[in-house]
């Protein structure tokens, strides 16, 4: 089953749905895949209606699940985004359209689109920060403890250590709190931010925020949950699960162990780059985001034409960033469709954006990945997640000669599992670089292979080829 | 049928449609529009699977990205709980064993 379409959208967040909203708005054919079965993404995610639905997130939110649920995109729940190849074969898929786009969803789902042009709006996620004991059941991050008890109703452990840093652990905390966990710390890496008073300008206005930000200061100050200013877990501890969290100060100065069954990592966002790298864009090093971001133009094109990408998965924005350049990437690839694009609606959105940047930029500055983290690793901690190799090993690696991500994953296997690298990739290369005194960019990243998410066997084969 | 301590599910109850689910052998109740982690953490579950080495793990990124949730459900293997929406007659069977949290009530 194959399909062609002018325009292709991966991810159903708020990049993702306004750029499939403003393509569909200006009359041109959209699908818009998404690999959960409800569209919102993480910051627009939605209750499932069996379980109450959901409270509006934001005003602009309603209009978009309606554009995005309504005739005028082809929606594609439940359906993964494996592969993302530019066609540079026959005449023919030069006509039909300039890349081929591999899915894997439920039945009747088309396993191939051809599509002229292409919008990633993949998000990203929260970020790994390895220390001893990370992988025991109990340790999530905080994504995952709000998406339980905010959107699952369940309560993710009873006695909570939050770890990490900036305003989404504040929200998360009155989450829990409201469902009655109780709080045992809330760590911040960061000292706390005095600093703010200079951007204020860069505040100014954004009242939903300060509203929100205020209620969480509120609701904690009522449940005495201070914050821990430049602190961090230092190791989880307990037979088979979490039972112990050792905390202490970020210079390591002292430690203190305290007895909790949930520890919630909230240190930021990860863009997920891996369709992007795997289509073949140019990706730049971003050092204050620690992260690879897709290099895009103006209208938020990667280097390769036609294709584009929205929102956090290219550099941690927000919800708002996101929303404004799905459209704007909308609007680019109707440019490059040869449909006509009014200039006053380009220039809008564009001033909106630099407004939101401004915020996200502030919050980046706040907050950042603490210097400290790479001081929590030792000998034994595991990097990667899935194939279970420790710090150490890849040091043994690296004392071996090894010089780069892609020859530590080949001694090591360190990448090689099912998450294909996106839990260690960044500590690996942050390790490397540390180890031999280089910059990050210096020790390169692993080659994305497809699929890019584990797709069954007969998942790969497009059933109309494959007849 | 065993029903997971009710303080860990927020809200009322009366409301929804509930399900039965079979987890690891045991008829377990189950609400429509819970993921195979949210009953599984209903019941006190820390532990989803074991590793090649022995190690346990459970819900980590609960948003798809980590495969550190992976159970059986319906006969298919590594399947990401945090991803699948619970059924009636589902059957989940994790590598977890007798992993319960100090407690979870029988009824």
């Amino acid at each position: 089953m194959s399909e062609s379409i002018e325009l292709a959208v991966v991810g159903a967040g708020p990049a993702g749905m306004a750029a499939a909203a403003q393509a569909a708005e200006l009359g041109l054919p959209v699908a818009l895949a998404d690999a959960f079965s409800l569209p919102g993404g993480q910051y627009y995610k939605q209750t499932p209606p069996a379980l109450g639905g959901t409270p509006t997130p934001d005003e602009y939110a309603p209009a978009l699940l309606a554009a995005v649920q309504g005739g005028g995109v082809r929606w594609l729940p439940g359906t993964s985004a494996w592969g993302l190849f530019p066609e540079s074969g026959s005449q023919q898929d030069q006509a039909d359209g300039s890349y081929l786009l591999c899915l894997y969803g439920p039945p009747g789902t088309p396993r191939r689109i051809k599509a002229r042009t292409v919008i990633l709006a993949p998000g990203a996620y929260d970020r790994p920060v390895p220390f001893p004991g990370w992988t025991l059941p109990g340790v999530m991050t905080a994504g995952a403890a709000l998406t339980m008890v905010k959107h699952q109703h369940v309560l993710p452990g009873q006695r909570i250590l939050l770890s990490g840093t900036g305003p989404l652990q504040l929200v998360l905390a009155r989450h829990l709190l409201e469902a009655g966990a109780e709080l045992a710390a809330i760590l911040d890496a960061n000292p706390f931010p005095w600093r703010g008073w200079r951007d204020a300008t860069a505040v100014w206005g954004q009242w939903a925020r300060l509203r929100e930000g205020w209620d969480s200061l509120r609701a904690m100050a009522q449940a005495r949950a201070g914050i821990r200013w430049s602190h961090l877990v230092w190791r989880a501890e307990g037979d088979g699960r979490v039972e112990r969290a050792v905390v202490g100060p970020s210079d390591g100065s002292s430690h203190e162990a305290l007895a909790v069954d949930t520890i919630c990592l909230g240190h930021g966002f990860t863009p997920a780059v891996q369709l992007s790298r795997l289509a073949g864009c140019e990706h730049r090093y971003d050092t204050d985001q620690r992260a690879y971001i897709p290099v895009r133009d103006q209208w938020l094109q990667t280097t390769r034409p036609g294709l584009f990408v929205a929102g956090d998965g290219a550099g941690i924005g927000g919800k708002d960033v996101a929303r404004l350049e799905g459209a704007l990437a909308a609007l680019g690839a109707a440019r490059t469709l040869g449909r006509a694009v009014a200039p006053e609606r380009v220039a809008s959105l564009q001033q909106a954006l630099d407004r939101q940047r401004r915020f996200a930029g502030v919050l980046t500055d706040l907050f950042p990945l603490s210097a400290h983290l790479a001081d929590l690793l030792t000998d034994d901690t595991l990097l990667c997640r899935c194939e279970e190799i420790t710090v150490g090993q890849v040091r043994q690696a690296i004392a071996d000669g090894a010089t780069t991500v892609s020859a530590v994953r080949m001694v090591t296997r360190a990448g090689m599992g099912r998450c294909q690298g996106r839990m260690c990739a960044s500590s690996v290369a942050e390790l490397l670089a540390r180890e031999l005194g280089q910059p990050v960019e210096a020790v390169g990243q692993a080659t994305p292979r497809p699929p890019i998410v584990p797709v069954p066997l007969e998942g790969l084969i497009d059933e109309e080829e494959g007849a | 049928m065993r029903i997971a301590k009710s303080e860990r599910r927020l809200g009322p109850l009366e409301a929804r449609q509930a399900l039965t689910v079979e987890v690891d052998g045991e008829a377990v109740a189950a609400f429509a529009g819970e993921s195979v982690a949210t009953v599984l953490l209903a019941l006190g579950r820390r532990t989803f699977r074991h590793t090649d080495h022995g190690a346990p793990r459970g819900l980590y990124c609960g948003m798809g990205v980590c495969f550190d949730c992976l159970v059986t459900v319906d006969g298919v293997e590594n399947v990401r709980a945090c991803m699948t929406p619970v059924a009636d007659g589902m059957v989940i069977a994790t590598a977890g064993g007798a992993d319960t949290e100090g407690g979870a009530a029988h009824e």
